[in-house]
């Protein structure tokens, strides 16, 4: 493995670190800053553009007290300046009235190589499975 | 250790933390072929529910996974120690496994170690043995949102 395809790895595993924690802080700013402008979305925020989930995206904050993206499993596949990765998550989801959502996401993404680094260009969201549940009782 | 020989021992950790992330993808795919590649061909598997050869393994993970609507392999902890062309991984694992029984959905969830030792070869690096540790499981049923 050359020093070059190792440093593409661990960035591209850094932009879906970056990812799961500006959603979690709900900087949308940095969430967008993990895709291309042009980038194609198909998940849980719709189906179209970036600019769509995004906005969408900013709804969604507003229907969670707290989010936690934990992020897992990861495969990535280089093709020079382009990759393809598939990333699983389990995002837990705090709703107002203390119950979680939870819900096991999977990410396949795109990436591409851009000057200012790797980015998500084409993204597919599939949810393998949600469930509610009750909130801890008072310790 | 001189920088080729760090820069080599990096890629030797990523290569193998790719393969056992490659598994984990694969098997929630039910990709059998990119599964089967993850090994040697005469690798042999002790998966705590069944034990054997490669090939009668695959099967039994093929079966035991046909009950479930999805699966998912979450891994994390994960430790690999390299050693020439041979390396031992041991990988924590949380496995989402969503049911449909009659009375209503559930997700039976089980946490397990994946204790691997892995070999170089040409192809790349390849699991030659592998042992399931299962640590706790547990059966909970879905409230829907």
């Amino acid at each position: 493995m050359t020093a070059r395809e190792l440093a593409d790895r661990l960035a591209i595993r850094d932009l879906l670190a970056t990812y799961a924690l500006a959603v979690d802080r709900k900087d949308l700013a940095r969430v967008a800053g993990c895709f291309t402008p042009d980038c194609a979305y198909e998940g849980r925020l719709g189906r179209g553009t970036i600019a769509q989930a995004l906005a969408a995206l900013g709804d969604a904050f507003a229907r969670y007290a707290r989010t936690m993206h934990l992020m897992g499993t990861h495969e990535a596949a280089l093709d020079g300046d382009a990759a393809r990765a598939e990333t699983l998550c389990i995002a837990y989801h705090v709703l107002p009235d203390g119950r979680h959502l939870t819900t096991g996401v999977r990410y396949a993404d795109d990436l591409v190589r851009t000057p200012a680094g790797w980015r998500i260009r084409r993204r597919v969201v599939r949810t393998d499975w949600t469930r509610t549940d009750a909130p801890a009782p008072p310790a | 250790m001189s920088d080729a020989a760090l820069l080599a021992a990096l890629g030797d950790r990523e290569a193998i933390r790719t393969l056992v992330h490659a598994y984990a993808v694969a098997v929630d795919r039910k990709d059998w072929t990119r599964v089967r590649d993850c090994f040697t061909a005469d690798a042999t598997c002790d998966y705590a529910w069944f034990r054997g050869d490669l090939a009668s393994v695959l099967e039994r993970i093929a079966q035991g996974l046909a009950q479930f609507e999805t699966t998912q392999h979450q891994l994390g902890t994960h430790l690999a120690e390299v050693s020439g062309d041979t390396a031992r991984a041991e990988t924590y694992a949380v496995c989402h496994h969503r049911l449909r029984p009659p009375d209503g959905l559930a997700d039976r969830i089980v946490g397990m170690r994946y204790l691997d030792a892995l070999v170089r070869t040409p192809a790349g690096w390849r699991i030659a043995r592998r042992d399931v540790v299962v640590d706790w499981e547990r059966l909970d049923p879905v409230v829907a949102p």
